[in-house]
């Protein structure tokens, strides 16, 4: 209620109260009004027209300059009686005027169809905005990649979108009589009653996977999520189903290559197993029989180089034979041993001990090691096998040495915050490029002025990586080799 | 050292139980080799030779061996009730170093294990240590 004279402020203020639902709030100009405004916006607001600072007119031009203001209906309370103040105040926009003197219920009457005229404007506003939801679900319903399913209590469909129907091969008519038993060919009633009242009280339930069944009769699997909602104070229950088809043959595919190449994997492990087992036997006997004959026979049959040499060379195939297979038992337990017990090991310790067993390697190659491990006091491995790791390294350097310089060699060890990274290098012989990539494959040598399997660096990479690690090698051919062994921290 | 009266031989390889009955007689370290191809043949032995005062003194088991193993062998061999039982020692003689079969073996009456093939520096050392 906008004037600037304090009888008319009360004497409408006075009138409007006796309603119990309105709230009066005055001001004395426009200008205060537009505070008034900007602080709270009114329903209604009454102005005198004449008024000192702003003006019935200037306020309501304000008013109409904001989007925010511009819809407040404004009824002018005039004291000009005649048709020009009357049609200037509707032309630039006023809702209604009043002249002054008004009764009481001319007044309250105004001012109750101002309101109710309000009311019914935001009623259709909100009417529309409600149309123009429903527009956006419906697109956003018809071009959805997977399918809307709305269901009743008795198992009917209150909604199905575009593309359930083409799911499931009906036409929308058809889709009238349609019930859930329909497309669920698990379908049994006390299950689906008993998920419909779960659903009712959880909201969503979680996501599960099933199959819906097409009109002809085919079926395809689906994932589905779905919840209770109340639509209508009626209970329902909506679905949203995922056609997974293509994602049940990728699984598929990846279940049958993973058994396989289990059985492949497991059929290897009993081949190695086996056959190292039924090769000891055979072996150890001819061994036996080797020593046996040497024995038996007299000794001046063997005199001669010949058989002392066919003699020689026998035991010494045995001797490989049984080395291999040692090395083929070791593969095979460690393949069993994946995960093997793990402690927190002294690395300085475990340095010391291998160091020492190569003494007499270290002592003959007159090598030289620098030690520098100081950084990574204590690794999680299992100890055995970190002693394998660093005397196959160190015992590698040895017998790939230079002819050419005295050997050196160093052990390092770094700590990041994800690995402890210990670094044994030589200035030996070194690998051409193209055989690092080879150098951790079973069997694999690249020397053969010196005794080895080939199965060292085969084992030690499966025992780094088995616990989480990694081994690399850097190396330039004559210069030397660095390898890195990464052990998770 | 005193000869052995006799040592008994218990496996289905007939070459190893050659092999091994050479290197025992070369060895001179028992009057007698007895060998048996499975524990049945082996416990009727025992029970022949103990019957008549003369039981093995030692026993070189296997312990993969059709008709009765080595283990089938060793839970028999509690059962038997005979007079010179103290006297027999039982040596598994094996390639399995299967650590299932390690366990359980320790649970039987076997005096040690030795790994295939026998040599006479391992056979030297047996004797040494259990006799």
């Amino acid at each position: 209620m906008v004037d600037d004279n304090t009888d008319m402020r009360d004497y409408v203020t006075r009138i409007l109260s006796q309603s119990p639902d309105w709230e009066i709030r005055t001001a004395g100009n426009g200008l205060e009004a537009l505070e008034a405004v900007n602080q709270r916006k009114p329903d209604l607001i009454l102005s005198d027209v004449m008024m000192p600072v702003l003006d019935g007119f200037g306020l309501l031009k304000k008013l109409k300059e904001s989007a925010d203001t511009s819809r407040i209906p404004v009824v002018f309370l005039s004291a000009r009686a005649g048709e020009e103040a009357t049609i200037q105040g509707l032309e630039k926009g006023a809702d209604d005027y009043l002249v002054k003197p008004f009764s009481a219920r001319e007044l309250i009457t105004r001012v109750k169809t101002q309101l109710e005229i309000t009311h019914t404007r935001q009623d259709n506003t909100q009417l529309r905005k409600a149309e123009e939801e429903l527009k956006k679900f419906k697109i956003i319903s018809d071009h959805a990649f997977d399918a809307f399913i709305l269901m009743r209590e008795d198992g009917t469909f209150a909604y199905l979108n575009d593309l359930t129907l083409k799911r499931w091969g009906y036409t929308r008519e058809e889709a009238q009589r349609l019930r859930v038993p329909d497309v669920d060919p698990i379908y049994q009633e006390e299950k689906f009653n008993e998920v419909f009242a779960l659903a009712q009280q959880l909201g969503p339930i979680p996501t599960f996977e099933t199959i819906h069944k097409r009109k002809d009769g085919t079926i395809f699997p689906v994932e589905v999520s779905m919840g209770g909602i109340t639509l209508d104070n009626k209970p329902h229950l909506f679905a949203v189903a995922r056609d997974i088809t293509e994602r049940k043959v990728a699984e598929e595919t990846l279940k049958k290559r993973n058994e396989l190449l289990e059985r492949t994997n497991n059929d290897l492990d009993n081949f190695i197993y086996t056959a190292s087992h039924d090769l000891k036997a055979p072996i150890s006997n001819i061994e036996g029989l080797l020593q046996a004959l040497l024995r038996t026979l007299p000794p001046e049959s063997m005199a001669t180089e010949r058989p002392q040499r066919i003699t020689y060379l026998m035991q010494e195939s045995v001797e490989r034979f049984k080395r291999t297979i040692a090395n083929l038992t070791e593969v095979v337990r460690l393949q069993k041993e994946y995960g093997a017990e793990a402690s927190l090991v002294d690395l300085s310790e475990v340095v010391r001990e291998v160091l020492l067993d190569l003494e007499p390697m270290i002592q003959h190659a007159g090598a030289q090691v620098e030690v520098n491990i100081a950084d990574c006091p204590e690794i999680r491995f299992s100890a055995k096998n970190l002693r394998s790791v660093l005397y196959n390294l160190l015992s590698n350097g040895i017998k790939y040495r230079s002819p050419e310089r005295m050997l050196q060699m160093q052990i390092h060890c770094v700590s990041t915050p994800e690995y402890y990274v210990l670094t044994v290098r030589d200035n030996g012989l070194g690998l051409e490029p193209g055989q690092v990539d080879k150098l951790f494959s079973m069997f694999k040598r690249f020397h053969d002025h010196v005794e080895g399997s080939g199965i060292g660096l085969y084992m030690i990479k499966r025992m780094v990586e088995n616990a989480g690690g990694r081994i690399a090698v850097e190396s330039r051919l004559g210069e030397g080799a660095t390898f890195r062994v990464y052990f998770r921290r | 050292m005193n000869k052995l009266t006799s040592i008994l031989l218990v496996d289905d390889d007939t070459t190893t139980n050659f092999v091994n009955q050479m290197l025992l007689e070369d060895l001179d370290v028992t009057e007698k080799v007895l060998i048996a191809c499975n524990g049945k043949e082996a416990l009727e032995i025992i029970n022949q030779q103990c019957q008549k005062g003369k039981c093995p003194q030692l026993i070189l088991l296997d312990i993969n061996m059709p008709v009765m193993n080595g283990f089938e062998f060793l839970e028999a061999y509690k059962q038997l009730d005979l007079n010179y039982k103290q006297s027999v020692m039982i040596v598994m003689l094996t390639t399995s170093m299967n650590p299932a079969d390690m366990d359980r073996l320790g649970k039987m009456p076997v005096k040690g294990i030795l790994n295939k093939p026998l040599t006479a520096e391992t056979f030297k050392t047996l004797l040494a240590e259990t006799i």
